[in-house]
């Protein structure tokens, strides 16, 4: 029987914002030009696939939390020359769960202030490769490979890993979310690591370390061979603390 | 058989091989199965090839002086 699940579980992660409780929907979209190549003597059209585009909209509740509110970060991040990294978790809190993972420059951001209703934000993004290097799509369905949970500093070690089921041949991309940080004394690195058999690794990711008691986010591509297994291994140089941190993974 | 941590393609990719860790630069023993999708994937390198073929250059060059002799 098919899987399916309810959207009160979602959420949304974009930069090292955890943004989840300010929205109540979200729609995404992908897409593919066609070019037509039908010639003379067919009898129905043929098409060629020509280049992707995917779009997201978020849509919630306004708020005027400092610092770390929707209104806050939305607004800063609009005409940023820093594309936004945005994770949508569809059942967060368990590692293996579908994700979209995107980075996409937001094009809107609106605020509507009724007389007789709650105020409410919309704000719609476009994804962008930005031209980096292996990043074949700026928007992918992926998995989650963190719950999202905070770990502390002595706690961290390899997270539990999910199985792709076969390995895949053209690359793939990670985002990080790092939404809460108290480590302290020293950086922490993240890396996602892939395997065939379950058994043995090797670092696909590793990411730039974290500082100290700091919030970031982080976005990778990998071209080539990504293995059947995935996994994320924390290690901090930190001597006290917890690191909150989200990690998903598309592949090509 | 012992094989060297190349860093994979990024220079700087290490291994978890059971609970030990292993980064660039350090050897590891593996067993032919466990290094297959290593080499493969350019993830290691058979350090005991390397020596043979380095013993082979060696035996090469003495040879060479004896013919000169």
């Amino acid at each position: 029987m098919p899987t399916f699940i309810h959207g009160k579980s979602s959420g949304v992660l974009l930069n090292q914002f955890d943004l989840s409780a300010y929205f109540n929907s979200v729609d995404t979209s992908q897409s593919i030009d066609t070019a037509e190549i039908t010639g003379f003597g067919s009898s129905a059209k043929s098409y060629i696939p020509g280049l992707n585009d995917a779009t997201l909209s978020l849509s919630g509740m306004y708020s005027q939390d400092a610092t770390v509110g929707e209104d806050v970060v939305l607004s800063t991040i609009l005409g940023s020359t820093t594309t936004p990294i945005i994770t949508v978790p569809m059942e967060t809190g368990t590692i293996g769960k579908r994700a979209i993972v995107a980075k996409a420059h937001e094009t809107s951001y609106s605020i509507s202030t009724p007389v007789g209703d709650v105020v409410s934000i919309t704000a719609d993004f476009n994804a962008s490769t930005d031209g980096t290097s292996n990043l074949t799509y700026g928007m992918r369905s992926g998995v989650m490979l963190t719950a999202g949970a905070s770990i502390a500093y002595g706690a961290l070690a390899a997270l539990t890993s999910v199985d792709n089921a076969a390995s895949s041949a053209s690359g793939g991309f990670a985002n990080l979310h790092v939404t809460a940080n108290s480590i302290a004394g020293g950086t922490t690195t993240i890396k996602v690591q892939h395997s065939p058999d379950n058994s043995t690794w090797a670092d696909l990711i590793t990411f730039t370390a974290v500082a100290a008691s700091t919030t970031t986010s982080q976005q990778s591509a990998v071209s080539g061979t990504v293995n059947r297994y995935l996994r994320v291994l924390p290690s901090t140089a930190g001597s006290s603390g917890a690191i909150t941190f989200h990690v998903s993974f598309a592949r090509f | 058989m012992r094989y060297k941590v190349t860093g994979g393609s990024d220079g700087v990719s290490g291994l978890d091989v059971g609970t030990k860790r292993y980064d660039a630069g350090d050897e590891v023993e593996l067993t032919a199965k466990q290094a297959e999708w290593l080499l493969e994937q350019g993830y290691v390198e058979s350090v005991d090839a390397k020596t043979s073929k380095a013993k082979t250059v060696v035996e090469e060059l003495t040879v060479e002086e004896e013919t000169e002799l």
